[in-house]
């Protein structure tokens, strides 16, 4: 008890053995002798060697292990299993686990889909309601030996279907049926033409899992009925999700793919630890494992890079991205995301007000300077497409030029135009989390807000609100203008062309923006299979969507990361976040 | 007899506690507008009412409120306390994770400020009104005064960035497995494994946040400390003992010390349980995975069973160093005892 030392001590200078100089050097000492252990730990500590390693670390990162550091414990890290997963972060740990049929692995063209699993692009039966794909042949899963099959992949995206999961779209709104013709061969049946199939199965939730493993951990393809007609026993009947949501717990620590590495170790408070595949049928990876480890703070996990703890950060705040420049022992690996940040405003009277009134929506696109969001909050790191198809899908690029730009004298013009007077409008944003290119989206609000009220008869009310509670009143469509993020689920234009722009589809039923036209020529770039005149279409959609401006694009970030300037071979990627298949480092 | 029939009253009022903190906070989560499913349902799925459905039925909030806390109480008498709502994680196996570690750091951090702030207090006290006291009193309103970020970054840069004489973020180095759970204690089970290894990262991993989290409370007892001894040194009995010979050594130790503690150790309790509740920033800072994470994470996606299981897990907590704090009186002053 380090109380008693200090009580000696005192009764020493009491009893004058003790000058009161040495009493404050001694009792210095004494009081942390309570920590003699970590002073002792420390003294070793800085004893301990490492070249490339911090020396306080007991272990040592040597050039086989790639160290990527993200917020693991956060929200983002939910779990490494397909049915379940609709995360973004761990995306880069998916796409090193999982194959999927098809893959647009380079991110800087991302829309390039090629085969991986699958033995060829879909062969479309003549009414082009039928889409055949043949599968690779000899391919075995990770843990099990089990070959791929076509099994494999009817039960995966079956099962995918059965979650009800956020991403169980993907699996019952591309085909009405799904059929094995033989054991490498399978007929997807369609709903309608789609041009964008090949992409639909690049997208995560479709990856292809070991069906033996994954019926062993308890995972079904049973779907129990919730729709209107349902019995109440059938809505009662939910053993089925329960047993999925059961095997995603086995599947987060024993991966069930095909990929390049498999999971070792999931452990989203400290580590999640992926070791090489020996038996991967690809290219051989160059590691022997990635280690994602868990740092919350972004300028943290810079600091982490700058030390030597880890080869990459997930996030790079906009602030630091001169210091990391600067600095000759670091690189940042960047690619252009298919992500957006955007302004929604109501169309529908009753909630949305003057927002309502298209020439006060085009007074508001007029009035926002995109280019100091751009250079001052996003230092540089962003570009902006004219509407929510983001660069370079369809039409995009030749929309940039029609693109609203700061005019500010235009934008007067037009709120007295539409005579609605002096108004306030309520802006709601996430007040619990960055937006997208991890700005912050206070400052960002605040920036618009000033923009806006530089219209006169504009007063701007900022509503930050917990995301859960946004989203909800957003969804409901009982918002007049909100700050919301969108980013894609697979590598197409459709993503974003029918969420937006459909009649009562996602973001278009919220903003209650419908255009009858727009409806039909969707339905056309959906079945449209040659790239130009699939484009055409595209364009032709924006063109008829932009007057309307029922969204105002804020901008699309170019994701960076700061990385060690030993790594090689990862590359930056709009929809896996980072490609670390290739990855490999040197001392 | 008496000590015995007192452990038994007072636990069977703790009981009574926790069933009125649960209900209360079933209610009161039920009462914030907001609904969870908002959270999981995801962005193209979400105006569809099968799917709404099928999330409300795996969770059971397609139940009536009653009905929905009966079954929570009925599960939790079987040792279930849920899944979690946006990460389907098993609510027990998470509290088993994040409990251990946000006490390791408290207790760490009490030590830290025991070890600090005692001897502190009894400097001052004993030098009252001269320089050490001056310094000591220095050191402990900046202890108290100095916001938790702000050391915690300040620390951070200093002894990780600039000199890395210890790491910032997490429990264990990269990489380095957690010991195979007994206790939960990264600590103790890394010792009964024989993991020298995993001991000593753990050790170097704490000392940072321990320090940042355990300042305020150093702050505190110094100064709690240092008055009650100023009070008690000149009390009747000390001049007595004084009178009597008695070495200033024993004085100061066993007779103004003892007494002067008693509100020392109420603080000391209080402190340790506020501690566990409200490391999130620390938390943050270090990446260390404890329990205030976890319970801001569930309260910001509103995820029901996260929520009740952090509020029960606090509400023992409190309830336990209060009765912990009680013995501890006993012990200390043999007259409370009797009262």
């Amino acid at each position: 008890m380090s109380g008693t030392r200090i009580t000696d001590l005192v009764a020493n200078l009491h009893s004058n053995e003790l000058t009161r100089r040495d009493l404050m050097v001694k009792a210095g000492v004494a009081g942390m002798s309570a920590s003699a252990l970590s002073m002792l730990l420390t003294g070793r500590a800085i004893a301990a060697p490492g070249a490339s390693t911090p020396r306080y670390l007991v272990s040592k990162i040597d050039a086989t292990t790639l160290v990527v550091t993200d917020a693991l414990s956060g929200a983002y890290w939910l779990g490494l299993d397909p049915a379940w997963y609709y995360e973004i972060n761990p995306t880069m740990a998916m796409f090193a686990i999982y194959d999927q049929l098809y893959a647009g692995q380079d991110g800087s063209n991302p829309t390039d889909i090629q085969p991986l699993l699958a033995d060829g692009m879909p062969e479309l039966s003549e009414d082009l309601l039928t889409a055949t794909i043949k599968l690779k042949q000899g391919i075995t899963f990770q843990n099990t030996g089990n070959e791929m099959t076509a099994d494999d992949v009817i039960f995966s995206y079956n099962r995918l279907a059965a979650t009800y999961a956020q991403s169980s779209f993907l699996a019952t709104d591309y085909w009405t049926d799904i059929q094995k013709v033989d054991d490498y061969t399978i007929a997807i049946t369609l709903p309608a033409p789609n041009a964008g199939l090949a992409a639909v199965l690049a997208s995560i939730p479709l990856s292809i899992t070991d069906s033996k493993q994954v019926m062993e951990f308890g995972g079904t393809t049973d779907r129990p009925e919730f729709t209107d007609d349902a019995t109440d026993d059938e809505r009662a009947s939910n053993e089925s999700i329960l047993a999925n949501r059961d095997a995603q717990n086995l599947i987060n620590s024993t991966s069930v793919g095909t990929g390049p590495f498999k999971v070792d170790q999931w452990d989203t408070n400290s580590s999640v630890i992926l070791v090489a595949n020996p038996d991967y049928w690809g290219e051989a990876p160059q590691i022997e494992q990635i280690i994602f480890t868990n740092i919350i703070d972004a300028n943290a996990q810079l600091q982490a890079v700058e030390t030597g703890d880890a080869d990459i950060a997930y996030s790079l705040n906009p602030d630091s991205v001169a210091a990391v420049e600067s600095n000759p022992d670091l690189q940042i690996i960047s690619e252009s995301s298919l992500s957006i940040q955007y302004l929604a405003m109501n169309l529908n009277e009753e909630f949305g007000g003057p927002m309502a009134n298209q020439l006060c929506r085009q007074a508001f696109a007029y009035a926002i300077d995109y280019d100091s969001i751009i250079n001052d909050i996003l230092v540089g790191g962003a570009v902006r497409p004219a509407l929510p198809i983001p660069l370079p899908l369809s039409g995009s690029e030749a929309m940039l030029e029609k693109a609203y730009t700061l005019d500010l004298a235009r934008a007067q013009e037009l709120w007295d135009e539409s005579g609605v007077g002096d108004q306030e409008i309520e802006i709601t944003y996430d007040s619990d989390s960055p937006g997208e290119g991890g700005v912050n989206l206070e400052t960002l609000a605040t920036a618009i807000k000033a923009n806006l009220e530089a219209i006169n008869g504009v007063t701007i009310r900022l509503s930050p609100m917990p995301g859960n509670d946004r989203v909800g009143q957003y969804r409901a469509g009982e918002f007049q203008a909100t700050i919301s993020p969108w980013s894609p689920d697979y590598p197409d234009v459709d993503t974003y062309a029918t969420p937006f722009f459909q009649t009562g589809t996602a973001a278009a039923a919220r903003v209650s923006f419908s255009n009858p036209e727009v409806d039909d020529l969707l339905k056309q770039g959906l079945a449209e299979t040659d790239p130009a005149a699939r484009d055409a279409i595209y364009l032709q959609i924006q063109e008829l969507v932009l007057p309307d401006v029922p969204y105002i694009v804020l901008y699309q970030p170019v994701y960076r990361k700061p990385a060690n300037a030993t790594v090689a071979g990862v590359t930056v990627h709009p929809i896996y976040m980072m490609n670390l298949r290739g990855a490999s480092k040197t001392e | 007899m008496g000590l015995w029939r007192y452990i038994i009253v007072r636990f069977l009022q703790a009981l009574v506690v926790l069933f009125f903190v649960s209900i209360a906070t079933f209610l009161l989560m039920h009462a914030v507008p907001g609904d969870p499913v908002n959270s999981i349902i995801g962005e193209r799925q979400a105006e569809r009412p099968e799917v709404r459905a099928a999330i409300e039925s795996q969770y059971g909030l397609d139940k009536p409120l009653p009905v929905q806390y009966a079954y929570y109480v009925k599960n939790l008498l079987r040792g279930d306390m849920g899944t979690t709502i946006t990460d389907r994680k098993n609510v027990l196996d998470e509290l088993r994770l994040v409990v251990p570690a946000t006490m390791e750091l408290a207790f760490a951090a009490m030590l830290f400020a025991i070890s600090v702030g005692v001897p502190l207090g009894i400097i001052a006290a004993v030098k009252q009104g001269k320089w050490p006291d001056h310094v000591a009193r220095f050191v402990s309103l900046l202890g108290t005064s100095m916001p938790v970020f702000w050391l915690g970054l300040l620390l951070a840069y200093l002894v990780t960035y600039k000199f890395q004489i210890l790491p910032r973020s997490g429990q264990l180095d990269v990489g380095m497995r957690r010991p195979p759970q007994v206790t939960g204690f990264i600590s103790i089970d890394a010792l009964l494994a024989g993991d020298f290894d995993t001991f000593q990262s753990l050790i170097r991993h704490i000392i940072l946040p321990a320090i940042v989290l355990g300042s305020f409370a150093m702050g505190i007892i110094s100064r709690m400390l240092r008055s009650s001894l100023v009070a008690a040194l000149n009390d009747d009995y000390v001049r007595t003992a004084r009178a009597k010979g008695v070495s200033e050594y024993r004085v100061v130790r066993a007779h103004a010390l003892r007494n002067a503690l008693i509100p020392t150790v109420t603080v000391i309790g209080l402190t340790f349980a506020s501690l566990l509740a409200g490391a999130v920033l620390t938390e943050t800072i270090f990446s260390w995975p404890g329990l205030g994470q976890f319970a801001v994470r569930m309260a910001l996606k509103l995820d029901y069973p996260g929520l009740i299981g952090v509020t029960l897990i606090v509400a023992v907590v409190y309830t336990l160093v209060n009765f912990f704090v009680d013995v501890l009186y006993g012990i200390l002053d043999p007259r409370i005892r009797v009262g």
